[in-house]
């Protein structure tokens, strides 16, 4: 992959290897704007039909709109604090209207152990019910919180907690009041996970296991995280560009016009780890082959090409003289290289 | 033919044989790597002015240890070097003495210094660093100080730390094996200001982190 402005990237094009290039090459485009997943609708049709159900007295109607275990997670999992409260605000108005008084507590105690505000739907419910919602939350304000270590298996994991974004990179500790919570985890390379998890005085710590992100997921993470970032040719980038591209081995390289020349800045990477770092300055691109197989060699992703004395003809031709003259002789020798630096 | 027989000489004697190459050390075609060395402080004043002009000034080369090939920018290094120890190869440095680097030029023009820098540098062309590189991934660090040659030479495998107070300039490679490298290795220095000595700092601490 190449990266740079439009006009040094044409030279660097033409300046590519031939066939006679001991690795076959194929260039690729970095996903510099791949979209990012579609998070889910905010359910506005859903809880004005809840809505309309409660003002005109039918309840059944209202709890229908409602139905569903997974409508607070769903939304939790995507940051939509506010559309979790209404649901859970209309859930309470409306079993209450029902008649289902314990149920309607339920649901305005789990409101109030989510840590949710108060949704302004709340002026369009009975007092009783908004009575019933600020009795949930004086309660469980006043109660203790408990702590939850949560663990992951993806580094660098951010959490969110019920909604809440960052609410800490695991392995971290969180807090929160008794009962069923709401916790995310999204790392670069992985599928992001969202799991129910209870804080309470028997719970002590939560596993996250995950799965690696599919190609299109790794693209539209590079893209938000590194597409524009100085960063684009560290480790984690190339890990992450190595899924999108469904490319065990990649080599990226910047190339930097400078006042009178232009500088090429490259590293490989092999298996999503970086093999190799190289750099060189020339009047323009033309030194990107001698880049290209620097950078192939000291990742070895190919070998150098062998010294005469490495090749086994040279032994066998060796050996028959050495036999001829002295008899035979063993066949070992190691080679060191020294590098000598001065200014 | 010279080579073959060299190398079956080499062979016949069962010793262990020795490939030698060479690799310079290079500020740019132009001194553009310099900029490292044409820091101010916060009131304004070059770091070269730390010293009068009849005081020598040492050039100081490390090979900095990295354990693995981190990005070559500031904060790539910064971030690497906080979870790996980046430490100078204590057997690898190389104090230069008596470098004649400009002074009284805290108010000369940017490019003119740079062109002053780069004819002190030239002086030292040829100069010999080290006769066998480390053969391992380093990043290859001058420091310019007001102290002695005397005063940083290693002991008991260990180096003394830079006077951050005696700075007058720093440059570094990008991570390089240098068994491998096939042309000369380019110091530079990473800045978009003058106000460069806190980078000087942290370009010549002792384990590359940020110095405050």
């Amino acid at each position: 992959m190449l990266r740079g402005p439009p006009t040094a990237l044409a030279t660097a094009r033409s300046a590519l290897p031939g066939d006679d290039f001991p690795v076959q090459l194929q260039l690729l485009e970095l996903p510099a704007n791949a979209p990012p997943p579609r998070a889910p609708l905010l359910l506005e049709e859903t809880l004005a039909a809840a809505r309309k159900g409660y003002v005109n007295a039918d309840f059944s109607a209202c709890l229908a709109a409602l139905e569903g275990e997974s409508l607070v997670a769903d939304a939790l999992a995507f940051g939509q604090r506010g559309t979790a409260a209404r649901v859970l605000l209309w859930r309470a108005a409306c079993h209450a209207g029902a008649g289902r008084g314990e149920v309607a507590r339920r649901s305005a105690r789990e409101l109030a152990v989510l840590g949710l505000e108060l949704p302004p739907d709340v002026g369009s419910v009975t007092p009783d019910v908004e009575s019933l919602l600020a009795r949930a939350v004086r309660e469980v304000a006043a109660l203790p919180t408990y702590p939850l270590r949560v663990t992951a298996d993806a580094p660098s994991a951010d959490l969110m907690l019920d909604g809440r974004p960052n609410a800490c990179s695991a392995p971290c500790t969180l807090e929160a009041a008794e009962g069923q919570h709401v916790l995310r985890m999204e790392a670069d390379g992985v599928e992001p996970v969202v799991k129910r998890v209870r804080f309470g005085p028997k719970e002590s710590a939560v596993h996250v296991a995950s799965t690696a992100a599919s190609p299109a997921l790794a693209a539209a993470q590079w893209s938000a995280r590194y597409a524009r970032s100085v960063e684009v040719d560290s480790a984690p980038s190339l890990k992450l560009l190595a899924t999108a591209l469904r490319s065990p081995r990649l080599v990226l390289v910047n190339v930097e016009p400078e006042r009178e020349q232009t500088r090429l800045r490259g590293v490989v990477a092999v298996d999503g780890e970086v093999a190799a770092r190289g750099e060189r300055v020339s009047p323009s691109a033309v030194q990107l082959e001698g880049l290209l197989r620097d950078l192939l060699v000291e990742g070895k992703v190919v070998e150098r090409p062998p010294a005469l004395w490495q090749r086994p003809a040279f032994w066998i031709a060796l050996g028959g003289v050495a036999a001829i003259a002295a008899g035979t002789t063993a066949l070992v020798a190691t080679r060191r290289v020294r590098t000598g630096v001065s200014f | 033919m010279g080579r073959v027989a060299g190398v079956l000489l080499c062979f016949l004697g069962a010793l262990g044989c020795v490939d030698s190459r060479s690799v310079a050390l290079t500020f740019g075609a132009t001194g553009e790597g310099l900029d490292g060395f044409m820091c101010k402080d916060g009131t304004g004043k070059q770091l070269l002015d730390r010293r009068s002009s009849d005081a020598p000034a040492s050039l100081v080369v490390d090979f900095v240890r990295l354990g693995g090939v981190p990005g070559c920018r500031v904060g790539q290094l910064i971030s690497w070097c906080a979870t790996h120890e980046c430490k100078p190869i204590a057997s690898t440095r190389r104090c230069l003495a008596g470098v004649s680097l400009p002074t009284g030029v805290s108010t000369t023009p940017r490019e003119e210094l740079r062109g002053q820098l780069r004819d002190a540098i030239s002086q030292l062309s040829g100069e010999g660093v080290t006769p066998d590189a480390p053969d391992e991934f380093v990043l290859v660090r001058v420091v310019g100080t007001m102290q002695s040659c005397a005063e940083l030479e290693a002991s008991a495998d260990a180096l003394p730390a830079f006077v951050p107070a005696q700075l007058l300039g720093c440059a570094y490679s990008c991570p390089v094996l240098l068994d491998r490298v096939e042309q000369d290795v380019y110091l530079g220095f990473d800045t978009l200001t003058g106000a460069c000595e806190q980078g000087v700092r942290t370009c010549a601490a002792g384990d590359l982190r940020w110095q405050i």
